[in-house]
């Protein structure tokens, strides 16, 4: 029997600011990209910085504690998380090749360069124990990490499972690629349940048929802006995956 | 009859050679490890017999990999750690030609449909650190349990290069000697080339066909590239591999380990075995005293061998391994041994907290 899904927190992190269930930020006049994110604007907490995370860890880790605030009964064996990473860990794979080239290879920007390394951080903070799904490239990967996430509560492989898509090359290596097509730095995050936590989670169903053209990873991104866009409203919505594949949907009942 | 996931036509290039003759090696109990240096570092490794094998182009003509009959409903999977480095270090190293999206796996993916001589419908990268072939195995399954697509693709590659071992070095991984699955006197691993692509797909089972009854996968939610001291991640996963295959630990017969000789990761994996079959853990293997750690190509190419060892129904030995060095009886195997035709766990494990297990069983 096909189990119902509910989305009961989202968070986002865009050039144009950072919003989630509960907020609504703009950038100040200091910040000029979300790789200026402050640890304060997303999390409630004393510590002043991120750490040694780097880029795409950082900006996960933001938007997985928006996308979980308030959803205090998650995490455990039966939460799992998918994240759609397209530019991988390239950023931190400079900076290691970097360190290489100096003589002193890295060990933390080592323990980095890898795309699973993106949810490290976030499983050991929430207890997040159960399966994981890592797509770092083809010509879907939102889609596919968002479908990987119904699948796994649809055959009860997880209760919980945290979806996140991150696109983040910081600013310094962004320069030395070719700047056709990249996907500015940002962020988005959604929970989605078995269980309806709260009366504001909201309902979800996913209609992704395989043989349809494809989308491409730009469509990806305004994909996620709609869908921030929806759930802000919280209102009944069906979001297509790209303007040229209307079959492939995101649907708010 | 009812249908089950197939893996078919798999084809593997490391180290020792391809499938047939690493087996040979594996029951003959000759390593492919040679001393180092390997890319500045004094450590031993397992690399290719033909290092220009080093590159997507090469190592694709070389699989000589079978391509499904029917593509039209066919997903293709990158699975690998880091894939291919080579324009990465290239620019570091000054060469103007080469272009840093070259190293994003997207961009590799996008090239390697056309190598493997395949028209997919869909790509999809997954990579899951040193899990990577063992998860994309999982994912083709759900993919053609749910009937999303009829016949998945799947292509494992990650190498030796100065970046990775380099890398491992500076986090003080690597042995100074070939490594030492499971033995009292490990001290690290040893890294090698690896690449396989094998073709999955949802039919009725023939004798001698190899079926993937089931798999599972956690996280240990615990430290960014150490594993869990307790087994308890890896043990989650075998446990949904189990439950998957509507298998109990009784029914398996032997365990191919992820086994990388590092004194935690074995001492991990004893307690995780010990805590699902207590006393009677099946005879057990870790190939990577052998042909080296390939990263995340890795653990797919030793699905498919661990294949060949089931329907051989004999396990080689573990090469590199003397004496029991941790607490747990696991039984490692240290001669040829004949193993029951009973279904075989698959071990992964990776950074970020990773692990997979995976079933797979021979149609008798």
């Amino acid at each position: 029997m096909t189990k119902s899904i509910y989305c009961s927190g989202f968070g986002a992190i865009y050039s144009e600011g950072i919003f989630s269930k509960l907020t609504e930020k703009h950038w100040d006049d200091t910040q000029n990209d979300p790789e200026s994110i402050r640890r304060d604007q997303v999390i409630d907490s004393p510590m002043p910085t991120f750490g040694k995370l780097n880029l795409p860890d950082k900006l996960a880790y933001c938007v997985s504690a928006l996308a979980l605030a308030g959803n205090q009964d998650c995490g455990g064996d039966r939460s799992g998380i998918c994240i759609a990473v397209p530019y991988g860990s390239l950023t931190t794979d400079m900076f290691f090749m970097e360190s290489v080239l100096c003589g002193l290879p890295g060990p933390a920007y080592f323990s980095a360069t890898l795309p699973s390394s993106t949810i490290a951080d976030i499983a050991i903070n929430n207890k997040f124990k159960g399966p994981d799904r890592i797509f770092s490239g083809g010509d879907t990967p939102v889609s596919d990490s968002i479908q990987a996430s119904f699948n796994l509560i649809q055959a009860d492989k997880a209760d919980t499972v945290l979806f996140l898509s991150v696109w983040a090359i910081d600013l310094k290596n962004r320069t030395r690629l070719s700047d056709a097509g990249l996907v500015p730095n940002s962020a988005f995050g959604a929970l989605f349940s078995s269980r309806q936590s709260s009366v504001s989670s909201l309902k979800c169903s996913l209609d992704i048929r395989n043989n349809a053209s494809l989308s491409d990873t730009r469509s990806e991104y305004d994909f996620c802006i709609r869908l921030t866009d929806a759930l802000r409203k919280g209102n009944r919505a069906v979001i297509p995956f790209s303007h040229d594949t209307p079959e492939n949907y995101f649907e708010i009942t | 009859m009812q249908k089950e996931i197939i893996l078919r036509n798999p084809e593997l290039i490391c180290a020792s050679g391809n499938a047939g003759q690493t087996c040979t090696a594996l029951y003959n109990g000759i390593s492919a490890v040679v001393p180092g240096p390997s890319f500045g570092a004094a450590v031993p490794h397992a690399p290719f017999h033909d290092t220009t094998l080093r590159s997507l182009d090469n190592i694709t003509k070389a699989l000589n990999f079978m391509p499904p009959a029917d593509q039209s409903s066919l997903l293709f999977i990158y699975a690998c750690a880091k894939g291919d480095l080579s324009a990465l270090e290239s620019y570091y190293h000054g060469n103007k030609d080469s272009h840093l999206e070259d190293a994003l796996l997207e961009t590799q993916a996008k090239r390697l449909p056309s190598l493997l001589g395949i028209k997919p419908k869909k790509t999809v990268v997954i990579s899951s650190a040193c899990a990577s072939g063992a998860v994309a195995v999982d994912f083709a399954r759900e993919q053609l349990m749910t009937g999303a697509f009829s016949d998945v693709v799947i292509f494992g590659y990650d190498v030796l290069c100065e970046f990775v071992v380099k890398g491992f070095n500076c986090l003080n991984a690597l042995s100074s000697e070939p490594a030492k699955p499971f033995d009292k006197s490990r001290n690290g691993l040893t890294l090698g080339d690896g690449a396989a692509a094998a073709h999955l797909t949802l039919d009725i089972p023939k004798n001698g066909d190899i079926i993937i009854c089931g798999c599972g996968t956690s996280n240990d939610a615990n430290h960014r590239t150490g594993p869990s001291r307790t087994g308890e991640g890896l043990l989650r996963a075998i446990q949904s591999a189990l439950t998957d295959s509507r298998l109990t630990p009784s029914d398996i017969g032997a365990v191919k380990c992820h086994g990388t000789a590092t004194n935690y990761n074995d001492a991990m994996e004893a307690k995780a075995l010990y805590s699902c079959f207590g006393d009677n853990i099946p005879p057990a293997i870790s190939l990577k005293g052998a042909i080296g750690h390939m990263s995340g190509a890795g653990s797919l190419v030793e699905i498919i061998l661990a294949s060949s060892f089931l329907k051989k129904g004999l396990l080689p030995p573990t090469i590199g391994y003397t004496e029991l060095g941790v607490d747990e009886p696991v039984k490692i195997s240290g001669s040829v041994q004949e193993i029951d035709k009973k279904p075989m766990l698959c071990l992964a494990a990776g950074f970020g907290g990773q692990n997979a297990a995976v079933i797979i069983r021979e149609q008798l």
